[in-house]
């Protein structure tokens, strides 16, 4: 990102070339390239933008009105006339930027795009808004969006030695932009603002933005800004590219991670921590932690995250549930969706963890999950690939359990979740054992006579297929006492 | 001359004061859009380890944070406090002890109503900086600018290196208002922030200090987004409202 501030003496502005396609109506448009140190951008201006600049700079600033190359009514379209004009055009940019080193008039900036890609620049577009509606859109509690570049350029501002006021009135002063930052409670990050495709397709993410050659994915910020921040959502943008996220750790209660390329939870919960693909060590006290959790090599030492309770990480290419999850012990919702888990582990030490989802993955069995989390209540397991549930069948705080489109294939499988004392809800459409006959009323009767309050696939059973439920019923019963004896 | 100058600065402030009284009084009128008067801007400086930033997040947080990292750059906390029944917004930048960034720190001066100079009442080598500190405070705000020593980590008696007095002492030769407070216990650091936002408002009531000054460090915020001048204004209470 640009830095004219600091980066003055490596600024420079051409016109490489102008284009008048009759497309656009005939009309020329000059390609303006401008250059600060590494970052380049291009800008497309028409002759009467410059006039507009000009006569503005003149009016604010009184300079010369003898600068632009004048107006031409006649013959204005001939290559040898608009190569020259284009030089004319050069030169006149080129002297305004001699004439203003050390900070760009607000109309030169905007002309030069330099509010789209500066630090200081783009800032004060922010700071005017904040000044403005800053309080309404805090009031109304929603999440704000921020692209990368602007939460990079807050974080990089404030370590530039440059006051924040500049102008008289205090419309641009970067005071407002932090006092916003400071006090809003719900960021989205996302590579450019409001724009859908980029939420949509995580292998665009290496696009650069606008004209520029500014890559998104590659800025590194901080958040200390954002100091009362309890909801922080990233999307198409890896959380690695936070720096230092010490400071959001006692406030931070929800994280959203979507449509990224991460493959570890700890790229999310140990994001800027040099060592997170070590073994993250137990927290528990010695006494009573499981002695296979001492073994790793510790290595790591860090913060937990003491008021996180949701984690999303939906629409990921996550291949595990790393030991990171370790350092969130008060989480209670975890969504893990659309990813490609295949085993499910690490969960032992959060107690809290009520809502489990990890429809979308490709678990094939589930072993003994009671004996890891054991206070579920929602279970979602949708579009996965398991074949048997005797794994769950100790879930005893189960309330809702989606397993719609796995490969369950054998109906005495529902026995082990049939008895869960709790279970209200149970979603199995999509599997291969749903295409059978009197399929409702055979799952049903699996409940025997806690039939009446089971939602199968998010319906109750009709009067008939409960009757039929309770028939079955009778004889299974009947089956297994003959077994018995 | 200057006399007189203050006098009616003083006058016209309370006019302005006197109209947003009357703005809010009219319920018929749009809803302030700010919901406080004014904006004060605050600097803290001192050396590093002092306890600059404690002393801010024990101000905005009401809590000590313990093995807080060093500033990098600047921070930023706000808070809205009341002095006269006027609500005024405090925007605090926290500087940076350290002395590589002491240019960051040079650039936040311009344009403060308030500094905050704080050192170590355990460590006497931050007390001696102050003058430093100070001569930078003088030279880089405005003469209206409210300087407020703060002896900071008074809990740790034990280990005090500079003495009450002493301090009190420097703070008189000097013009400077004084407290030891602790950013751990709390004691004395809502006074200091307080005590500074009073002496500001007092120097805005007595025409010490000019509004429209663009480094004055304040900024007033009209009830109404729209006002253009006092007349028109003045003009437009009278003709919406019946009080």
């Amino acid at each position: 990102m640009a830095c004219y501030y600091r980066q003055n003496e490596e600024t420079t502005v051409t016109i490489p070339k102008y284009t008048n396609e009759t497309s656009s109506g005939g009309v020329t448009y000059y390609d303006i390239k401008v250059r600060v140190a590494k970052v380049e951008w291009m800008v497309e201006r028409r002759y009467r933008d410059f006039a507009q600049l000009h006569d503005k700079l003149v009016e604010d600033i009184a300079i010369s009105k003898k600068l632009l190359p004048p107006k031409k009514l006649v013959g204005n379209k001939q290559p040898a006339f608009l190569e020259q004009r284009r030089e004319q055009l050069e030169a006149y940019l080129q002297e305004l930027l001699i004439y203003f080193r050390t900070e760009l008039p607000r109309a030169l900036a905007e002309f030069l795009d330099f509010n789209k890609y500066d630090i200081i620049y783009l800032l004060q577009d922010l700071a005017k808004l904040f000044d403005e509606s800053g309080d309404a859109l805090l009031s109304s509690k929603k999440e704000y969006n921020l692209s990368a570049l602007e939460v990079f350029a807050i974080s990089e501002r404030l370590s530039l030695p440059c006051p924040p006021n500049v102008d008289r009135d205090g419309k641009y002063d970067f005071s407002h932009v932090l006092d916003f930052c400071t006090q809003l409670v719900a960021l989205v990050v996302t590579p450019v603002k409001d724009n859908a495709s980029y939420a949509q397709d995580y292998n665009t993410v290496d696009v650069p933005i606008g004209r520029s050659n500014i890559i998104p994915n590659r800025l590194n910020f901080n958040l200390n800004a954002f100091r009362n921040l309890k909801t922080l959502k990233f999307s198409a943008l890896s959380t690695e590219n936070i720096v230092d996220i010490e400071l959001l750790k006692p406030t931070l209660q929800t994280i959203c991670v979507h449509n990224t390329t991460i493959q570890n939870i700890c790229q999310v919960l140990l994001c800027d921590n040099l060592h997170k693909y070590c073994d993250v060590p137990s927290l528990l006290p010695e006494a009573i932690r499981p002695p296979s959790a001492t073994n790793g090599s510790i290595l790591i030492s860090t913060d937990a995250w003491q008021e996180l309770t949701d984690l999303d990480l939906t629409g990921n290419l996550l291949t595990q549930i790393d030991g990171s999850v370790r350092t969130a012990p008060k989480l209670r919702r975890l969504v893990l969706e659309q990813n490609r888990i295949r085993v499910v582990q690490n969960l032992d030490e959060l107690p809290h963890l009520q809502l489990l989802s990890l429809s979308g993955n490709l678990i094939a069995e589930c072993v003994d999950w009671h004996l890891t989390m054991g206070n579920l209540v929602t279970l979602e397991l949708a579009q996965n690939k398991l074949k048997s549930l005797k794994g769950l069948r100790k879930l005893l705080s189960l309330v809702n359990l989606d397993l719609s489109c796995n490969q369950i294939e054998d109906l005495e499988e529902v026995d082990y979740v049939a008895n869960l004392p709790l279970l209200e809800s149970l979603r199995l459409t999509g599997n291969p054992l749903a295409g059978s006959v009197d399929y409702r009323p055979r799952v049903l009767a699996r409940f025997h006579e806690r039939a009446v309050e089971i939602s199968l696939d998010n319906e109750r059973g009709s009067q008939q297929e409960l009757d039929t439920a309770l028939v079955l019923s009778a004889l299974l019963q009947s089956k297994q006492r003959q077994r018995q004896k | 001359m200057a006399v007189k100058m203050s006098k009616i600065r003083g006058i016209a402030n309370k006019l302005h004061e006197r109209i947003d009284c009357l703005i809010e009084k009219c319920p018929n009128m749009t809803a302030a859009p700010y919901n406080y008067n004014y904006i004060f801007k605050y600097i803290i400086i001192g050396d590093m380890g002092v306890g600059k930033s404690c002393l801010l997040h024990q101000f905005t947080e009401k809590k000590f944070m313990a093995n807080c990292p060093h500033t990098i750059g600047v921070e930023f906390g706000t808070r809205i406090i009341e002095v006269d029944d006027k609500k005024i917004k405090l925007q605090i930048w926290d500087t940076a002890g350290q002395e590589r960034f002491r240019a960051v720190t040079r650039s936040y001066y311009r344009g403060a109503a308030g500094a905050l100079m704080v050192y170590d009442i355990t460590r006497r080598s931050t007390y001696n900086h102050l003058s430093s500190w100070l001569t930078d405070t003088r030279n880089l705000t405005n003469p209206s600018t409210v300087i407020f020593l703060i002896g900071n980590k008074s809990d740790l008696e034990s280990t005090r290196e500079v003495t009450y007095e002493e301090a009190k002492e420097f703070a008189d030769e000097n013009g400077l208002m004084f407290l030891e407070a602790s950013a751990m216990t709390g004691q004395n650091v809502e006074e200091a922030f307080l005590e500074t936002a009073r002496k500001i408002y007092q120097n805005i009531q007595e025409g010490r200090l000019d509004l429209n000054a663009s480094e004055s460090g304040v900024q007033h915020r009209p009830s109404q987004p729209t006002r253009t001048s006092l007349s028109s204004e003045a003009a437009n209470v009278k003709d919406q409202c019946s009080c």
